[in-house]
């Protein structure tokens, strides 16, 4: 994994040298300026780099899924078109396939009916795709195909039993998702908004009680070291919070590197309505 | 049961969690030292809090583990099945079409492995036994597979299928009861996170300011920084085990 991290972290310099050296020139511009110490503008810089580049492997990660989602959905009515061949000949299975509306499917198949055509065998070949993708409907379909020319007994029955039964299950992971998707919510609504919300709220509430209210009159002491630690500990509790609820939501994604992205995304929201509903009072 | 959720109580569970628990000591004898005096009975507490807190999240991460598992098993068995039920259509014995079904799925690893037993002398049934002793879902479309073969049916393929439907239907009525629970669910994470800490804040500001109830400075900490979290922590991980 670390590997690949630092694979797709050569790959981003590499395709970008000029923005980065533009970005570095940027940062010199402004310590040029601002009169920035030196040590402080190659913090800044090694900084942006660094924020470029998870930005961009996070923007790659996510054209990827975009591209498989659409492959995949394509694939369902490809393998429901090629049931209705009447004779599974691997060229027409793949005359179909390159023919496909979904462009997709279409290059795909092309650079492997390319590769096939210069020597390459089937099994490599789809070995490759399959790496690429990791689609559980891609693996079906392509292992199916394999079975078809090794043994020629695949029937137009197999395509279509494939297709429903990855209909279904399809349809059980959508359901399952909607319903995940519905905690997704609730957990970031609650994160972002109704705990610091609430938290910033009732300290406003309690300190304005304070102040408005002289204590010492009916012989009490404001307590304001307790409203300090009471302070400090619910800033503390919001951050805590918004730690569990990211690694809950990654969790319930199956994707531990989207800890950061709601990370990013929560604890600014969160610790900024905390402060923004302490002034509301 | 699956093997997963015997495994917290390993000795190597025991030695984490005093490795934890001396970790923590030490950083309480640093605060006895530096900022406020602390009793041996906040030892002992601090003993009991790591030992519930670490088996409890190490039993609910096992159980999530192996909820996972089984959920990969029950996302391949319909296509398992029904890719053993186009094989069988097509005249082949049980043998050759599981020997067909070998590759890197879980089943499909199970498979290869059960086959690997059969040829140490196992019977079929009792390999097939064997490897899915770890999945009761498994285990059950197993059973469920010899028994259909055993009876020698016509329609052994058409039996496969209706397998494999039922299983995909009954996963399907897991999801619709779950989310019967999940506005419950959701309702008492929203009171418990959000509610419950500003009713204990206010009530603590209010309290010592108004009835003169003093509070002190580690119990609001404590209750805030640690409780609070733990609670909420385990609310998650309560409904992460329970999603299907």
């Amino acid at each position: 994994m670390i590997n690949k991290f630092f694979e797709e972290t050569n790959k981003i310099i590499e395709s970008n040298l000029v923005l980065f050296i533009l970005i570095n020139l940027v940062v010199i511009f402004i310590f040029y300026l601002f009169n920035l110490s030196i040590l402080f503008s190659v913090a800044l810089a090694l900084a942006l780099d660094i924020l470029f580049i998870i930005f961009k492997i996070f923007y790659i990660q996510y054209q990827f899924q975009v591209r498989k989602k659409a492959l995949e959905v394509g694939l369902i009515d490809e393998v429901l078109k090629i049931s209705s061949i009447p004779k599974k000949d691997i060229k027409l299975v793949f005359s179909k396939l390159i023919n496909s509306n979904n462009k997709i499917i279409s290059e795909e198949f092309l650079w492997a009916y390319k590769k096939i055509e210069k020597g390459h065998s089937l099994k490599d070949i789809f070995s490759i795709l399959k790496k690429k993708y990791n689609s559980e409907i891609l693996n079906r379909f392509l292992d199916l195909i394999i079975t078809s020319v090794n043994t020629g007994s695949v029937s137009s029955q197999d395509y279509k039993n494939l297709a429903k039964t990855f209909l279904k299950s399809k349809e059980l992971i959508n359901d399952r998702k909607s319903l995940l998707l519905m905690q997704k919510y609730t957990i970031i609504f609650a994160g972002g908004l109704i705990v610091p919300g609430i938290l910033g709220v009732i300290i406003s509430l309690v300190k304005k009680l304070g102040e408005d209210v002289d204590l010492t009159l009916i012989g009490l002491n404001a307590s304001t070291s307790l409203y300090s630690v009471a302070y400090y500990c619910s800033i503390i509790y919001i951050i805590e919070y918004v730690i569990i609820s990211s690694i809950y939501l990654s969790l319930l994604e199956d994707e531990s590197k989207n800890i950061i992205i709601y990370l990013i995304l929560l604890l600014p929201v969160s610790l900024l309505i905390f402060f923004v509903s302490k002034f509301l009072l | 049961m699956s093997v997963y959720l015997q495994k917290p109580f390993l000795f190597k569970s025991f030695f984490k969690f005093l490795i934890i628990y001396l970790i923590a000591a030490f950083i309480l004898l640093l605060i006895d030292f530096t900022i406020i005096i602390i009793t041996v009975i906040y030892y002992v507490w601090l003993f009991v809090i790591i030992f519930l807190v670490y088996f409890s999240i190490t039993f609910f991460i096992l159980k999530i583990k192996s909820q996972n598992y089984n959920r990969l098993i029950l996302k391949d068995l319909p296509f398992f099945l029904n890719n053993l039920a186009n094989d069988l259509d097509r005249n082949m014995s049980l043998k050759i079409a599981l020997e067909n079904k070998v590759d890197n799925s879980i089943i499909g690893m199970k498979v290869k492995k059960a086959l690997s037993l059969v040829k140490k002398g196992h019977s079929l049934e009792n390999a097939l036994y064997i490897v899915s002793k770890d999945s009761y879902d498994l285990s059950r479309t197993f059973n469920q597979l010899i028994d259909i073969l055993s009876v020698g049916s016509k329609n052994k393929a058409t039996n496969l299928r209706l397998l494999a439907e039922s299983i995909t239907e009954e996963q399907n009525y897991l999801i619709k009861k779950y989310a019967t629970k999940l506005n419950l669910i959701t309702l008492i994470f929203v009171i418990v996170s959000a509610v419950v800490p500003a009713m204990f804040l206010m009530f603590l500001l209010v309290a010592s300011n108004f009835l003169e109830i003093t509070f002190s400075s580690l119990t609001v900490i404590v209750v805030s920084v640690v409780l609070f979290p733990l609670i909420d922590m385990f609310l998650l991980l309560i409904m992460k085990s329970n999603n299907p």
